[in-house]
């Protein structure tokens, strides 16, 4: 929708783009002293961005632009202004984030404003918030590729990066990980180390071929393990090698998908399932990995195996798993 | 149960070990505890109440320092002993004396502006220089980050690394989690807080509180459909003494 990084020639758009923000603010300032009236459309153009809005926010207010604005532009000056507030009253803030002008205006603040990240403090925070907004208030998965992307552009520019990703978690989507894993080969080392610190994987190295390998398997490992991963509570702000997601080895064994966010089945477990956790609850830590991991296996390559293999006394389920996955216990 | 080169310690042992208050309440919960906690020599066991109690001591300093909470993005700290890094954390001024920078946000705290996990870390340094002294703190500290839990000196690191423990003690650093938390105040995502006593906790920005207050002002600034309280974690994050021990010891 707003990919489009074109805009016709003399619109504000285009002169911000083109000759800087300084050069848009005066042509802005002409406008409003000759012909005050035309200021509002070409702000209300849709082919402007949030970093053109919010570099002119000071000359609209002063000017009393605001009521010719479109919904979705009001609704922007009031976001920005309610999150650079120095004390935020809560909690919704004042915000009628039902209103869809609402969540359009987070969405296009993130969505064209992204690409103009470093522009200021203020600019940077009201990303950030409208990022989290948008993950953990609309569920809005569609700005994780971005936002993922953003993260490691800020990366390299060494800037403050916690609130961005925090952001990102807040989806509570594990296969949002899949954003984040091709940094792990990347040529740029610093986007390797973030990413390791994000998925909570070692560093490897420095032998490309290497970085390749561990990108494949953690794929691989999210592909089988995403219905049973859980966000932990853990965060850069509380561990400086946070494990943010962990997997459910109990929702693995029984191959029942969990919710992320709560780590409870998203269905009921049914008595026979209560009984099958409390057997495996018995077995050792590396025997659980060992029946978990056959567990799921077995369930995708052959149910009706699986639902005899399910019943069968724990110790023989770890017999036939040894043998099956040819794995030997430490 | 407390065991010193791999003897139990008699309680007779235990009572001439401290005097002090503090370290006497987190030897009795060492010595009372179910698990066997081996120490090297009496020094060592000595070293870690001394620096838990300098911990406490200079969490309830810092509490009345007057530095104010703020952002990353809003920090601010004083231009003579430190330098603002982009990202809003705190790195000693090059020709700077670490031990007096240190000393500076407890002295002038009104200069120094920050967020909670840094507020931690400040902590740990002060009573480190408590412990060590200026001039061997200036030696194994030469220089200085300040930045929540990244960017940590490798001696400090596991201060930053959340473990479970079997108990808790005085001088841990611990941390609410608040998972409904509204995306529009993230500084308000959790609390980091020093155990003092097992019951009151100081988080910067929040004061010395309990457990069920700090949740309280947590779950005020949750969204308005959550569904999950803020709670304390069951796990902790603890400096490693015994090394700290020994580079006490190495002049």
């Amino acid at each position: 929708m707003y990919s489009d990084s074109r805009a016709p020639v003399g619109t504000l758009e285009y002169i911000r783009r083109n000759r800087g923000v300084n050069a848009c603010k005066r042509r802005f300032q002409e406008i409003i002293g000759k012909q005050k009236e035309a200021a509002p459309r070409l702000l209300n153009d849709e082919g402007l961005r949030f970093a053109t809005l919010f570099s002119l926010k000071p000359q609209i207010e002063e000017s009393g632009l605001k009521d010719g604005l479109s919904e979705k532009n009001r609704a922007a000056l009031q976001i920005c202004d309610k999150v650079l507030e120095e004390k935020k009253a809560l909690p919704g803030g004042g915000i009628s984030y039902t209103d869809e002008n609402v969540h359009a205006a987070f969405l296009w603040i993130f969505q064209t404003g992204a690409e103009n990240d470093g522009l200021s403090d203020d600019y940077d925070e009201i990303l950030d918030l409208s990022a989290s907004v948008l993950t953990r208030r609309y569920r809005e998965t569609s700005i994780l590729p971005g936002l993922a992307a953003l993260i490691f552009r800020r990366n390299r520019k060494k800037g403050y990066l916690h609130d961005l990703i925090w952001a990102f978690f807040q989806s509570h989507d594990p296969n949002a990980l899949r954003y984040l894993a091709p940094y792990l080969r990347s040529a740029n080392a610093r986007d390797r180390e973030l990413a390791h610190l994000l998925l909570h994987l070692p560093d490897i190295g420095a032998d490309s071929r290497r970085w390749e390998t561990q990108y494949r398997k953690f794929m691989k490992w999210l592909q089988d393990n995403s219905p049973y991963l859980y966000f932990t509570g853990e965060s850069l702000q509380s561990s400086n090698q946070p494990e943010i997601c962990g997997l459910d080895r109990e929702a693995k064994y029984l191959c029942k998908q969990i919710s992320p966010r709560k780590r409870t089945p998203v269905d009921p477990l049914t008595s026979q399932e209560k009984e099958s956790l409390s057997c495996f609850a018995q077995a050792e830590e590396s025997e659980q990995t060992v029946l978990s991991d056959y567990s799921k296996a077995l369930h995708a390559s052959n149910p009706e195996s699986w639902n005899r293999w399910i019943h069968l006394p724990v110790e023989e389920q770890l017999r036939l798993a040894k043998n099956g996955t040819g794995r030997r216990l430490v | 149960m407390i065991f010193i080169a791999g003897k139990q310690i008699t309680s007779e042992e235990l009572s001439n070990l401290t005097h002090e208050n503090t370290e006497r309440s987190i030897l009795s919960q060492l010595a009372s505890a179910e698990e066997k906690l081996d120490y090297d020599s009496s020094e060592q066991l000595v070293f870690e109440l001394r620096l838990r109690a300098q911990t406490v001591a200079a969490a309830k300093e810092l509490d009345k320092s007057g530095m104010d909470f703020a952002i990353f993005r809003k920090s601010r700290c004083n231009p003579d002993f430190w330098d603002r890094t982009a990202e809003g954390g705190f790195r000693l001024k090059s020709g700077a004396k670490p031990s007096e920078a240190i000393s500076d946000i407890f002295d002038h705290g009104r200069k120094y502006a920050t967020e909670c996990a840094t507020a931690m870390v400040i902590v740990y340094y002060r009573a480190l220089l408590a412990v060590l002294g200026a001039d061997r703190f200036n030696q194994v500290f030469p220089k200085i980050e300040l930045m929540n839990w990244h960017h940590l000196d490798r001696l400090l690191r596991d201060v930053g690394l959340m473990k479970k423990y079997p108990f808790y003690l005085p001088g841990d650093r611990r941390y609410f989690a608040n998972p409904d938390v509204d995306p529009l105040t993230p500084e308000w995502q959790g609390e980091n807080v020093i155990d003092l006593n097992g019951k009151l906790y100081y988080g910067h920005g929040v004061g010395i509180y309990d457990a069920d207050t700090i949740i309280r002002s947590l779950n005020q600034n949750r969204i308005e459909d959550a569904d999950e309280t803020a709670y304390l974690m069951d796990s902790a994050g603890r400096p490693d003494f015994k090394n700290l021990y020994r580079i006490s010891q190495n002049h």
